[in-house]
């Protein structure tokens, strides 16, 4: 008589290890929810109010205490005044950048138009670089120069040249790159890095047949690239697109680095608000209502396409 | 073909309604796409005569077309390579043999140039910088950072991201708002992120302490010569999830549910499949980053530049930091100083090479052998 016995598999909460990262992810949560929600509740909190909140009396109620205690705006609570939105208002008109020093600001519609132009066309010189060549060097690696792109973009991960920033500045002056923003797209548009390796994979899971097929109906390689492949990886081109645009968009260093006097962006002017000498007036709840001006959009962008960067993007070994 | 005519639904939730536009934006973009690659094929079709050719082309002809597609993609991506790579770090070595001189021009101003050092000190640069590295007590402290601050996000910040991603695989509850969660930090400018933490651990923190557990803080904990460093280093794992956990939790998505199922079926607890089965198919993605990861002790910046701008406490400081912060900026006696951290870049990475080559070496030999 058969009396083969099927063990039943234990749900995740009865056992230790899934139970500790999960309490350990909500701990993690907790912390990054704590700062952000304070950062919201001082950003609509007037500078005196959150200097009061700060000190916590003796006779203060519990409920008192615990606003206090976090920066919530007592008052508004106690429904004795309304929330201010005073800092977003002086955040906003002091998202501005004097980076020449000759006293002329740029103001911050063009300074979000300078990020966006910036940011779009960086990641759109990325990003097709790096799908070509990873297409080119998956696809076609019977030409010897398709071959040798895998062995490059592994030979630079494995034996990384380090401190060649100063060349780098060094060889934009020489060429006259420096503090130019087109200068800059030619710098970065590269294909090294795990970017390439992300697309190399993608190319190689996706079937030649395809392509054969297409190339019998007489399509070009350039057809079979723009009509079936890329569209056939377009999970993997977006999300890729959209990390490297928000990576573009978030970089405040690129002012300070390569553009300091032409191309002022919206990452830099908020930079400034993060030293007290930055911006004349500055106080934390006008820095923490200029901080949610500026996340609130990539935010908002993430929650919508988050199914679609998790799990679209896988990456390959670095065996050379 | 076909052209690509996307119905998008408008939807009930409210979620939908949000997604809408962007779907619309997603539907019209894919249609211009596919209307721009039309008429594109079209033109050099029309351009080399395709259209019109009734004959079928020879093998030669088919081999000759096929090369001239592969370079003229690689055309420009090999040419940035070789300016922007090769010609960068070729420049970079010869930096670190240079000096940056005052001269007399012909006009009788004063200018700088860039000149090669004489023979009988070639090697100042990197003398300069052995000196430096062996008398300036800061620099042990440097360099020692540099070092405390790899092993904390190998040992500690590399553990947590797989986990967490594992976690996100396995969808626990609200998993969703956990990946959200788990990838703010990269999603939001670091500025914002470092801003709101070091004005909370600075101005609120203090009252918490105090009022919630009876604990008065003398001093900042981002700015105390004895904390400021671990608070550093407490960051860069806090806000340091991202792009390491998207690729993880996508390498964990490909693994045959199959697999993952057989396990099940045969008992085995959640940790036993995390050990067994995840990590040795996923150990390709993380060889990717422990191996690339091994430079990151001289280039680590934690997220110093951030806080302090260039005028961070040598506490705090680490080797990455130290050089950015000294290559930065317009005037000449910044560009003074591109000679000595190009030689001291040379030393690192003649440092580095060898320790992520076997690395990478041990990696593979002792590590498990996975094709899926």
């Amino acid at each position: 008589m058969n009396t083969k016995r099927y063990r039943i598999k234990k749900p995740f909460y009865k056992q230790v290890f899934p139970m500790a990262i999960f309490i350990l992810l909500i701990v993690y949560v907790l912390s990054m929810l704590i700062p952000f929600c304070w950062a919201i509740f001082t950003s609509l909190n007037t500078h005196v109010r959150y200097i009061e909140n700060s000190i916590i009396l003796k006779n203060d109620t519990a409920w008192v205490k615990f606003c206090k205690l976090f920066y919530i705006p007592v008052e508004t609570m106690l429904g004795q005044e309304g929330f201010t939105f005073d800092n977003y208002v002086w955040a906003w008109n002091n998202f501005r950048v004097d980076s020449v020093g000759n006293g002329v600001y740029t103001e911050v519609g063009e300074l979000f138009l300078n990020s966006f132009v910036y940011s779009i066309v960086a990641t759109l010189i990325t990003t097709a670089t790096h799908s070509i060549t990873a297409y080119i060097s998956a696809r076609y690696s019977h030409h010897k120069i398709a071959a040798i792109l895998y062995p490059i973009v592994i030979v630079t991960m494995l034996l990384p040249i380090v401190g060649n920033l100063p060349s780098e500045l060094n060889m934009m002056r020489m060429m006259g790159w420096y503090d130019r923003v087109w200068g800059l797209w030619l710098m970065k548009g590269g294909f090294l890095g795990t970017n390439f390796l992300i697309f190399y994979s993608g190319f190689k899971s996706i079937s030649w047949e395809y392509a054969e097929a297409a190339f019998v109906d007489g399509a070009s390689h350039f057809r079979v690239l723009v009509q079936i492949m890329i569209p056939l990886a377009s999970g993997t081109l977006g999300a890729l697109a959209l990390i490297t645009f928000i990576t573009y968009w978030n970089d405040w260093k690129v002012n300070i680095q390569y553009l300091p006097t032409t191309w002022p962006m919206i990452s830099n002017a908020l930079y400034r608000f993060q030293s007290d000498g930055g911006v004349p007036g500055i106080t934390t709840p006008r820095r923490m209502a200029g901080c949610l001006i500026i996340a609130t959009p990539l935010i908002i962008l993430f929650v919508i396409f988050r199914k679609k960067l998790m799990g679209s993007l896988t990456i390959g070994g670095i065996k050379g | 073909m076909a052209k690509n005519n996307l119905q998008i639904s408008r939807g009930k939730s409210i979620a939908d309604k949000i997604k809408y536009p962007f779907s619309v934006a997603s539907a019209t973009i894919k249609n211009a796409w596919y209307d721009l690659t039309v008429i594109i094929t079209n033109f050099f079709r029309k351009l080399t005569g395709a259209d019109k050719r009734t004959k079928t082309r020879s093998q030669k002809n088919r081999l000759i077309g096929e090369s001239i597609f592969v370079w003229a993609l690689l055309a420009y991506p090999l040419l940035q390579f070789c300016i922007c790579y090769v010609g960068v770090n070729l420049n970079s070595i010869l930096l670190s043999f240079k000096q940056y001189v005052l001269y007399e021009t012909e006009t009788g101003d004063i200018a700088y140039k860039w000149q090669l050092l004489p023979i009988n000190d070639f090697f100042k640069n990197f003398k300069d910088f052995v000196y430096d590295m062996t008398n300036d007590i800061t620099m042990g402290t440097i360099v020692s950072n540099s070092f405390v601050a790899y092993l904390v996000s190998t040992c500690i910040g590399l553990p947590l991201n797989l986990m967490f991603a594992y976690v996100i695989f396995k969808k626990v509850p609200a998993s969703g708002f956990f990946q959200v969660m788990l990838y703010l930090p990269q999603m939001v400018s670091n500025v914002v992120i470092s801003m709101m933490f070091s004005k909370f651990v600075g101005e609120s923190l203090p009252n918490i302490m105090k009022y919630t557990f009876g604990v008065e803080m003398e001093a900042n904990l981002m700015t105390a010569g004895d904390t400021i460093f671990g608070m550093n280093l407490f960051y860069a794992i806090w806000a340091g999830f991202g792009s390491q956990l998207i690729l993880y939790a996508g390498a964990m998505s490909r693994i045959p549910v199959s697999l993952i199922e057989f396990g099940e079926l045969e008992g085995i607890t959640l940790l036993k499949e995390f050990w067994y089965v995840v990590i040795p198919m996923i150990y390709s993605t993380i060889t990717v980053f422990l191996v690339t990861g091994i430079a990151g002790i001289f280039t680590n910046q934690l997220a110093l530049y951030n806080f302090y701008g260039g005028g961070a406490s040598f506490h705090a400081q680490t080797i990455g930091y130290h050089f950015y912060v000294m290559v930065l900026g317009e005037g000449s006696s910044t560009i003074m100083d591109y000679p000595y951290a190009s030689a001291a870049g040379l030393l690192f990475t003649l440092i580095v090479a060898p320790i992520t080559l076997v690395g990478r070496h041990f990696l593979e030999k002792y590590g498990p052998t996975v094709e899926f």
